[in-house]
Parts: structure tokens; C-alpha cells; sequence
């Protein structure tokens, strides 16, 4: 069975019914997603996979909870979100190196741990320029605080809109429009040298 | 030249411009204004590397280790559990049969409230020669049991070993010992094992 262009409720309805085909589906639709915007909060692949693995668990097991008015993707992100900040508050591991994880003891761990940036464009010269500018942005995304960094990371990395987010984040609409408009600010002036 | 058109651009002037929204006042603003449409060009900016950033995927092994610790509904007892619970709500007979036994109840606890309101000698009576009788057969069984005790082969040894009071207080702490050591070891195998994953929450 595919789902095609089923919509996530409909999927869910059917994961509800024990079908475990629905179950992986929803997983492929989220997978890449919810791993990015971990990835990129704790900057190491690891950790990421492992935080990852944990939100798809907690969302799964307790699919009967979701309700269907609530957009699917905004509940998932939310427990993503919580259980990200979650880690960091507890680990305060936000000022981490694009080289890899601060935990990682050796090179080989040092390399598996580390931000594997890609670029579009397969010419070799041009892979070298995206490797370097995505570095740099991720360098300074990594910078942010964590609350910004999430933030900014579901607006304009993936897309979601403020409203959105207010509600993943359990915070006042306003207040993510400021630390949205804040982490911008920051990562323009920490981008300016690019522009020069 | 109005108040507003004298001030540089609000951050939600900036959001509404970068999608491509603008008001009218703001666009006659930044129409004037340099440091504004520098402003706009390098948020412009800005939001394009963001937009244009990749998606990282997980491993491969990535579903099958969610869906190894994901526990799906068994889909013939979830059919089954609906159909009754269905049944049982849709059925105009198991209605009626429900309503019916709830006002049997009802009048049964009713009736037997007033009775008990109208007749309470006749129940103090009643529960007094009840406690009297519980009270003699518990007594009753009370002594039958001692004297069974102390007809049995192995009371006289028993009662030796623990005839001294050091004797009782060995016995009391090597039995005390042995309880705390069975609590301990309880404990220890009903411990549940370290988490590897952070705790996460909903």
C-alpha cells in the first residue's frame, strides 16, 4: 500500500488502526525534517540520530493522543523541538565547532560527528565554495541561542510560519517574532564579512 | 510628510516586504530611504542562503530502529474491542436492559434507605446480636487454634529455642537480617536499567 498524496491525518488514522505501514510512512515524511532541525540544534550526528530516534518513539507510541484538528507536522516538530532544548538546556552544548562534536575523543569520532555540509552544484570548485559557505552559515547559526536557533531554524529553514511556530515553541506569538528578528539581526552581523 | 514616513521600517515592515507584502507607507518610505533598502537587501539575502540550506538524513538503519521500539496496536483486537463497545453503544436492546437494571438499582437502594430510616431498633438489635456472635466465634477459633499449637510434636523444642531472652533476640535478628536481605535483593532486580537517550518530553 502507498500513500501518495494522503494527507498526514489520513495516515495517522491508519496508523491508528495498527497498520504498520502507516507507521513508516509518517516516519519517511519526518525523517529528514526532524533529523535536519536536531542536527543542526546539537551538532552532532550522533546525538542527532539518537534525539531523533526518541521523538519518533514518543510521537508513535502515543499517536492516540494527537488530535487531528492540529497540523501533524507541527505536533512532531513540537516534540522535537522540546526534547532538543530539553538536551541542550541540560548539556549547554551551543557553542559547538563545525569540525565536529566537543564529546569526540578521537579524529575518527571528531570526522563522525562533524557537520557534513552539501552543496547543489557537483563542479569541484563550486562544492568547495557551497562547503565553505555552508560552513560559515552553519558556524554562525551555531552561535544563536538555543531558543533562536530553533526559531529561525523552523522559519526559514524549513519553511513554517510564526503562528506555527508560536505554537511548537509554547510561546507568545510576539516573542517569536522578536527572537526571530533578533537571531537575524545576529547572523547578519556575523555574515557582514561576506558581503564585503 | 506623515509621521510614519519619517521612521525607518518596523521588523514586521521588513517580514511583509521580504514577502514581498510591503504597505504602501513603507514602500514610499523605502523608496527614499538608503539605509533602509540596504537593510532589506541583506535580510533578502540572508533569508536565500537559509532557504537554500540542505536537509541532512539520518542513517539507514533509522525506521527500522524507531519501529523496533514502536509498539503497534494489534489491528483484530483493536477491530474486535470497537465492534463491542459498537455493539454495546448502538443497541436499542443493551439500552434498554442498561436502563431498566439502573432503575432496578435505584428503586432497590431507595427502598431499602427508607426501610433502614423507618426501622432503625429493629437494626441496631439486628447489629448488635451480630457483633456478639462474631465476637464468640472469633474467640471460639481463637483457642482452638492455640490448643492445636500446643498439642503439635515440635512446640516443646520450639518453645526451648527461645526460651532465653538472648535466644529470642538472636532468633529476632538473624530473622530481620534475612527480611532486609530478601527487600534488597527485590530491589535490586526490580531496578530498571540506565537510560541511554535523553528523557524527552511532549
Amino acid at each position: 500500500m502507498t500513500y501518495g498524496d494522503a494527507t498526514d491525518q489520513q495516515v495517522v488514522l491508519d496508523a491508528r488502526q495498527g497498520r504498520e505501514v502507516a507507521y513508516r510512512e509518517l516516519i519517511r515524511r519526518y525523517e529528514r525534517p526532524i533529523f535536519s532541525l536536531i542536527y543542526r540544534m546539537v551538532r552532532d550526528r550522533e546525538l542527532a540520530e539518537d534525539l531523533s530516534q526518541e521523538t519518533f518513539v514518543k510521537a508513535l507510541n502515543a499517536i492516540d493522543s494527537y488530535r487531528p484538528e492540529y497540523k501533524f507536522s507541527s505536533w512532531i516538530f513540537k516534540i522535537a523541538n522540546n526534547a532538543t532544548i530539553d538536551h541542550l538546556r541540560r548539556r549547554e552544548l551551543n557553542t559547538l565547532s563545525i569540525e565536529g562534536s566537543p564529546h569526540a575523543r578521537t579524529p575518527d569520532a571528531m570526522e563522525a560527528t562533524a557537520l557534513q555540509i552539501s552543496g547543489r552544484d557537483p563542479g569541484p570548485l563550486a562544492y568547495v565554495e557551497a562547503q565553505e559557505l555552508g560552513g560559515i552559515i552553519e558556524e554562525a547559526i551555531s552561535h544563536l541561542r538555543p531558543e533562536y536557533r530553533s526559531c529561525i531554524l523552523l522559519r526559514h529553514v524549513e519553511g513554517r510560519p510564526y503562528e506555527e511556530i508560536a505554537e511548537m515553541m509554547d510561546l507568545p506569538l510576539g516573542t517569536v517574532k522578536t527572537y526571530i528578528h533578533r537571531a537575524r539581526n545576529e547572523l547578519r552581523k556575523s555574515l557582514s564579512h561576506l558581503r564585503e | 510628510m506623515s509621521r510614519r514616513h519619517q521612521h525607518h521600517l518596523t521588523p514586521d515592515d521588513l517580514d511583509a516586504a521580504l514577502e514581498q507584502s510591503t504597505g504602501p507607507q513603507a514602500s514610499q518610505h523605502l523608496e527614499s530611504c538608503q539605509a533602509c533598502q540596504d537593510l532589506l537587501e541583506a535580510e533578502r539575502e540572508l533569508v536565500g542562503l537559509l532557504n537554500g540550506m540542505p536537509r541532512f538524513s539520518p542513517s539507514e538503519k533509522f525506521v527500522d530502529a524507531v519501529m523496533a521500539r514502536v509498539a503497534i496496536p494489534d489491528p483484530f483486537a483493536l477491530r474486535a474491542f470497537r465492534n463491542i463497545r459498537s455493539r454495546l453503544a448502538m443497541s436499542r436492546r443493551s439500552l434498554a436492559f442498561a436502563t431498566s437494571f439502573a432503575v432496578v438499582l435505584a428503586v432497590a437502594m431507595g427502598g431499602s434507605i427508607v426501610w433502614t430510616l423507618a426501622n432503625q431498633d429493629v437494626l441496631a438489635a439486628i447489629g448488635s446480636s451480630v457483633a456478639g456472635e462474631a465476637v464468640h466465634w472469633f474467640w471460639l477459633g481463637l483457642q482452638t487454634l492455640a490448643s492445636n499449637l500446643v498439642e503439635q510434636p515440635w512446640y516443646e523444642d520450639a518453645r526451648a529455642a527461645i526460651g532465653s531472652p538472648t535466644r529470642l533476640a538472636l532468633f529476632s535478628g538473624m530473622a530481620s537480617l534475612l527480611y532486609l536481605s530478601g527487600v534488597l535483593a527485590l530491589k535490586r532486580l526490580l531496578a530498571l536499567p540506565a537510560q541511554r537517550a535523553a528523557h524527552v518530553q511532549i
